[in-house]
């Protein structure tokens, strides 16, 4: 009976990567997990022209993937347009950031997988009682929504306060 | 054991239910005593919109959305609705109401023209004179919505805060016998603890909406936010929700958070 539960449960899982290969693991990541599944990808690490980049490199097929850009505004670019992308002011917004995943998730029908890169970012802007209250927030929202969720975050941060306590919220802690 | 397939659904429903608006905002049993406001995501808080006949307050400090919602409102009214509404504006033009919020696509011209909304700039000299030209609008278009903005002009031109207040209750009597439903725009001064001009407004409404901007620190800047802090006959939801101004006008989004 337990099992059974599990198996149909969304996968919540959080990644623990190591920096210089961070964008690389990642990249892997999302080809396993994303198969056959709508992909929603945020990115508050890198440019979503890069981060698209890489995946091309990576022969990873983009029509099924939608981006939310927290980084490109923040930098200056400002003629951005993109069909599969929404671009947000900065990595700082947490309320923006949640309602752009909640929008994004509900526009997108079948089965979906959001990938959320990373939260050692938005660990540099917001405490740790606001940034689990967000993670909370992100997970029982995808819980509900049947979204499997991949959270990534660099190694050298495991064991921060943040990180440890979102530990307690996943399915499954991994290190890559 | 329990056919596997069913779980997830069962579950997502569940879950969904326990999350963010009261379970009975998504089943409204009344629709026809709800007015729908035409701002995206808010009717689901306050069981399918305003209750119909009575009088709501929207306040909120400078620059948090008022007009543009109040507008919205009126514009959604008459275009979608086939309700038809009068805008009392007591400070800006008319001309002005509708120039303002040609960006977000809406022709107000067009349904003026076409007797499905009425903005009118009277002059307050008498209330009773005030309600009598507000009567007479309504009934000229056989307007189902009204909107008047700023209340605060009109209370400040009572003596005293009882008058203000009685005046007000009279409106909402007003608004019953027209079956009209009014949306009462309140400025509230930054630092104040109310939400209208004299502080007694809330009291005798039906409902009080409430626009804000909340700082971050972390952003360094201003996320607005909405939240229903009275609404007479629902089990409305108590969450502080963000709003933002799209292209297209005003959305609420009840299931997101304000961090
Ligand atoms: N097209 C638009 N897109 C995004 N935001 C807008 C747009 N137009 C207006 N705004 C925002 O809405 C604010 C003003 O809205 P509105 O006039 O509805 O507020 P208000 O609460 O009535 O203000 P006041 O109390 O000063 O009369 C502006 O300060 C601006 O921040
Ligand atoms: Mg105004």
């Amino acid at each position: 009976m337990e099992s059974t539960t599990v198996l149909d449960m969304p996968k919540i899982a959080l990644y623990t990567i190591s920096a210089e290969e961070y964008t690389r693991r990642l990249v892997d990541i999302l080809k396993r997990a994303g198969k056959g599944k709508k992909v929603i990808y945020l990115t508050t690490t890198k440019p979503y022209s890069q981060i698209s980049g890489m995946l091309h490199e990576a022969g990873i097929k983009q029509d099924n993937i939608f981006f939310i850009d927290c980084v490109s505004r923040s930098m200056g670019e400002k003629s951005l347009n993109a069909q599969n992308c929404v671009f947000l002011e900065n990595p700082r917004n947490l309320t923006a950031i949640s309602i752009a995943i909640n929008e994004s998730v509900k526009k997108l029908p079948g089965k979906k997988l959001l990938v959320m890169d990373s939260l050692s970012t938005l660990m540099l802007y917001n405490d740790h009682v606001t940034m689990g209250r967000f993670s909370n927030f992100v997970i029982n929202r995808m819980r509900a929504l049947d979204v499997d969720t991949v959270l990534s975050a660099f190694e050298a941060d495991a064991n921060s306060d943040v990180l440890k306590q979102i530990a307690g919220f996943v399915d499954e802690v991994k290190k890559k | 054991m329990a056919p596997r397939s069913k779980q997830p659904a069962q579950r997502a429903k569940k879950q969904a239910s326990s999350f963010g608006a009261p379970e009975q905002a998504q089943r409204p049993k009344d629709n026809e005593k709800r007015i729908q406001t035409g701002i995206q995501g808010l009717d689901e808080l306050i069981e399918g919109g305003l209750p119909r006949g009575g009088v709501t307050l929207l306040s909120g400090h400078c620059g948090t959305g008022k007009a543009t919602f109040a507008t919205q409102f009126i514009y959604y009214g008459a275009k979608e609705k086939n309700e038809p509404g009068v805008y009392i504006t007591l400070e800006e033009e008319p001309e002005e109401v509708m120039g303002d919020v040609k960006r977000f696509g809406w022709d107000m011209e067009k349904l003026v023209k076409d007797k499905k909304i009425s903005i009118i700039k009277p002059e307050i000299t008498k209330f009773d004179t005030l309600k009598k030209t507000i009567e007479d609008e309504i009934d000229k278009i056989g307007a189902k919505r009204l909107v008047i903005n700023p209340f605060g002009l009109i209370a400040a031109y009572f003596a005293n805060v009882y008058d203000a207040r009685k005046a007000l209750a009279s409106l909402r009597r007003q608004m019953q016998k027209l079956d009209c439903t009014a949306l009462v725009v309140a400025d509230i001064k930054e630092g104040e603890q109310t939400f209208s001009f004299t502080g007694y407004e809330e009291f005798v409404v039906t409902g009080v909406i409430v626009l804000d901007l909340a700082f971050k620190k972390e952003s360094n800047s201003y996320v607005r936010t909405l939240f229903v802090r009275k609404m007479e006959k629902s089990n409305h939801s108590l969450k502080l929700v963000p709003l933002e101004i799209k292209p297209d006008g005003l959305v609420v989004y009840p299931d997101a958070e304000v961090f």
